[in-house]
């Protein structure tokens, strides 16, 4: 088979006021005629610099080396004009936020029928017309009112359907799609996901898939390379990745994924943070994770070598250490399905909401926007509890009315024994001891702390106004970081020198500073790298063993879910839907709604990658 | 640090230390040499002279301190009052949000500097009187400007999880919200500054805020437009330490912005 493209020993260098700093070095992809190539890797690890350096689409002073080959071509020498007639007609580019690539003030039909008319010369209105129906009928949109509608009026799937309709107007043959679906809800992902495949096999095009999520990449690619640091760590067919990886990095990422079907008694993380790229570049860059290191992978940097047919290592110790990992997997593996829920106890609940209605008014005499209606929930003492829903399923509203960031607009809500809500008490005292019982940690780690503050400054200040001694504050403030944790000295860091597991350890920490007896975690592993989340996950279930604490565990991811929590909620357009033990929710699930959620998980039907 | 905003700093700090002990160095500003009038650059008057022979350079000189005084106070009137209301107004929002974005669109919508000259030739003059309207209808602006900001600032998670843990309104404004604002603030500050400046010149150029025979940078404008052909430089001198001040000020309140906001 032919390779449409040729990447070699790409690396891609940024000259600035600290010098030369390396961002991907030796990077190598081949992507063959109407292949599906994925490209995985943790944030910062370069996947998407080398979808830009394809499109030559890259920001200005970056020194790039290396050859990128087109069809023998190499685009690194071809001018802009040779670029310009290439991009679209040639090579087209799907991105993540749809909202940002369509253009806001055209239609969807008109930016499909933009590139139509470059496609179909000398083509009358009619026909353009007739054919950008015809595209937008191919990504499913069979509507044809839809064509006029502008981007804001449509949801994100259907935004995502439109921009890739747009991307294959010029009938490209190479789609690059980076994190096509990671914008979107997980029902949607599926959709989405299974639509590209499905375009990709109808028009024989390559794809090159860019995620960071491995499960994406099984379900759709037939070979992945793994990005680390901006290095190709390894690179095999997804099948055999998946069942003998022969890197150390690409074994954790595959543990670390917290499985679906079962309850981990011990979920494997990597230790440390990802390093920046260049500050490994005369090492193995995963060395300083990686528990198999030895001296000679300080050294020098190992080449990416050909171990096997169609398998390629930047390991330069596999050959010594495969059986280790294998064993290691293994015996990961056999502690999993030891694990088992704790007895469900009569528990004496902690939270309790009856009949809970939250509705917000909109400006302009629109209707009432309904977030929550007639919710009932209970979380017993020390009890783990989730929920689980899409966006706009009311879910975070339910949170933020659980520690009082909000109100209930009708219905009971208790928590330790007095009641909280429309009917019940709601001054500044009653609003003291609600905080005291619940506290609440939130999504995003990168905007939840203050840029301005240090790390102590924001915990101390917590304590102090919540009437702790200024005496004892210094203490506290260590024992708070120790609980997470992270060592003493960060008291002193600003959150922009930590990484975003360790942002999200502070927020915690902040959260406990108060004393709660129920912690509401807002998607608090979400916006972190796999390789973190389940260092993270694992704090959860270590502050619940030590402390006591209960949770109210919000996700829209059903494998996370399960690792931590006993009874799941799940909630679907403002309403509870269904409701049980994790373990029979997810394996016997009653409601049409959860069983789509747990389909659109991607590799759930054991879709095998096709090769 | 770039070679303009270096230059800027320089120049700035030259402005200053005249203002500050320029007149004990200079000759008077005031002393009159009618047997020496218009006269063009020399090795007596490095400046040349004005109508009535004095010195321009020790005119200049002296009129420094008055030059960036008046606008300081602008800028300062406008750095402080703005970041309380309008953080106070763009974190409250509601009626109160409401009630002070209506009074400052309705002096927005006034003509400012109009109304200056008007009241201050109506009032009779005075360099005070124009400093305190100026004051008065530039803070205006800047209001609306950090109000915008806050109202930003509020929906980031850090302001809620400080609420969540209990941090009381005014904490939350003024040690949450108000350090995030300090690049917008250095930036309004050079923009309101510059602004002042050239105001305040036009004023005085037009014969309002400035004493007759003071001094000044904009009456010295004024003045030596009767004598462009005897000594250009006398009109030319104050009129680049003006633009060359504003444009050095404003540089540098970019390259804060941009530091700070990491650009």
């Amino acid at each position: 088979m032919s390779n449409i493209l040729q990447i070699k020993r790409l690396s891609i260098q940024h000259d600035g006021p600290q010098g030369l700093r390396t961002l991907l070095s030796d990077v190598e992809i081949t992507v063959g005629e109407a292949e599906t190539i994925g490209v995985v890797g943790e944030s910062g690890s370069g996947k998407s610099l080398t979808a830009k350096a394809v499109m030559q689409l890259l920001p200005p002073h970056l020194l790039v080396q290396g050859a990128i080959h087109y069809r023998g071509e190499d685009l690194l020498a071809a001018g802009e004009r040779r670029m310009a007639a290439l991009r679209g007609s040639d090579i087209s580019l799907l991105m993540q936020d749809p909202f940002t690539m369509l253009d806001p003030l055209q239609t969807c039909g008109a930016q499909v029928a933009e590139g139509l008319k470059l496609a179909m010369p000398g083509a009358t209105r009619n026909e353009l017309h007739a054919e950008t129906l015809r595209r937008l009928g191919e990504v499913g949109i069979r509507d044809p009112d839809v064509a006029l509608r502008y981007p804001f009026q449509m949801s994100g799937g259907m935004r995502q359907r439109a921009a890739m309709a747009a991307a294959l107007a010029r009938n490209p043959q190479l789609l690059i799609a980076d994190e096509p679906s990671t914008a979107l809800d997980v029902t949607t992902q599926a959709e989405i996901l299974t639509l590209l495949k499905s375009l990709q096999e109808a028009r024989g095009m390559a794809l090159l898939l860019i995620t960071h999520d491995l499960r994406v990449a099984f379900s759709v690619c037939a070979r992945v390379n793994v990005f680390y640091a901006g290095r190709v760590l390894e690179s095999a067919p997804a099948l055999s990745l998946r069942s003998r990886p022969l890197h150390p990095y690409t074994l954790g990422l595959l543990m670390s994924e917290p499985a679906l079907d079962r309850r981990a008694s011990l979920l494997a993380a990597i230790p440390g943070t990802v390093p920046v790229p260049d500050s490994v570049t005369t090492s193995c860059a995963f060395a300083s994770r990686c528990s198999w290191r030895q001296n000679v992978c300080a050294i020098a940097r190992p080449p990416l070598a050909e171990v096997a047919p169609a398998r390629t290592t930047a390991c330069l110790r596999i050959a010594i250490i495969a059986d280790a990992m294998e064993n290691h997997r293994a015996l990961a593996d056999q502690s999993v399905a030891a694990a088992s829920l704790p007895a469900p106890a009569k528990l004496s609940p902690l939270l309790e909401i009856r009949g809970g209605q939250k509705t917000f008014d909109s400006r302009g005499g629109s209707p009432l926007v309904i977030a929550l209606r007639n919710i009932d929930i209970v979380v017993g003492a020390n009890e783990s509890v989730g929920i689980v829903g899409e966006s706009g399923s009311g879910k975070t509203t339910l949170g933020r009315c659980v520690v009082g960031l909000e109100t209930l607009s009708a219905g009971r809500l208790t928590l330790d024994g007095a009641e909280y809500g429309p009917g019940g008490i709601r001054d500044r005292q009653a609003r003291k001891i609600q905080r005291r019982i619940a506290q609440i940690v939130f999504q995003d780690p990168y905007s939840s702390l203050n840029p301005r503050h240090t790390i102590g400054g924001t915990l101390a200040e917590t304590l102090s106004v919540n009437d702790v001694a200024p005496a004892t504050i210094r203490a506290r403030v260590g024992e708070l970081l120790d609980i997470v944790g992270l060592p003493q000295a960060y008291a002193s860091r600003y959150p922009r020198q930590l990484s975003g597991g360790e942002r999200q350890r502070v927020a915690i920490a902040r959260a406990l500073a108060v004393g709660p007896k129920l912690l509401v975690c807002d998607e608090p592993v979400s916006a972190l790298d796999v390789s973190v989340q389940a260092q993270i996950l694992t704090l959860f279930r270590d502050l619940r063993a030590r402390l006591g604490i209960s949770y109210l565990f919000i996700t829209h991811d059903l494998a996370v879910v399960r690792q931590v929590v006993e009874r799941v909620y799940v909630m679907h357009r403002a309403e509870v839907v269904e409701e049980g033990p994790v373990d029979e929710v997810l394996s016997a699930p009653r409601h049409s709604y959860t069983r789509q959620l747990i389909r659109s998980i991607p590799g759930s039907q054991d879709e095998l990658p096709r090769t | 640090m770039p070679g303009p905003v270096w230059l800027s700093f320089v120049f700035v700090g030259l402005v200053i230390f005249l203002a500050l002990i320029g007149p004990n160095f200079a000759q008077s500003p005031y002393d009159q040499d009618l047997f020496a009038i218009s006269l063009p650059p020399s090795g007596g008057h490095w400046l040349g002279t004005d109508e009535l022979g004095r010195d321009v350079l020790a005119r200049l000189v002296t009129g420094t301190k008055t030059a960036i005084l008046g606008p300081f106070i602008v800028a300062a009137f406008g750095l402080i009052v703005s970041a309380v209301v309008g953080i106070y107004a763009g974190y409250s929002g509601g009626i109160v949000d409401s009630l002070i974005m209506r009074i400052v669109d309705f002096v927005v919508a006034l003509p400012g500097l109009l109304i200056a000259i008007v009241l201050v030739s109506v009032l009779g003059g005075g360099y005070w009187l124009a400093i305190a309207v100026l004051s008065f209808l530039n803070v205006q602006g800047d209001i609306r400007i950090v109000r915008g900001a806050a109202l930003k600032e509020r929906r980031l998670t850090y302001v809620e999880a400080a609420r969540a843990v209990g941090v009381p309104p005014h904490r939350v404004m003024f040690w949450h919200i108000l350090p995030n604002l300090i690049a917008l603030l250095a930036a309004t500050f050079a923009i309101d500054f510059s602004g002042a400046l050239v105001a305040l010149a036009g004023l005085a150029f037009l014969g309002m805020g400035a004493e007759i025979g003071a001094a000044e940078w904009g009456s010295m404008l004024a003045e030596g437009q009767a004598l462009l052909f005897g000594n250009p430089v006398a009109a030319m001198a104050p009129a680049l330490a003006i633009i060359l001040l504003a444009i050095s000020v404003n540089l540098i309140g970019d390259w804060i912005y941009d530091r700070y906001t990491g650009q």
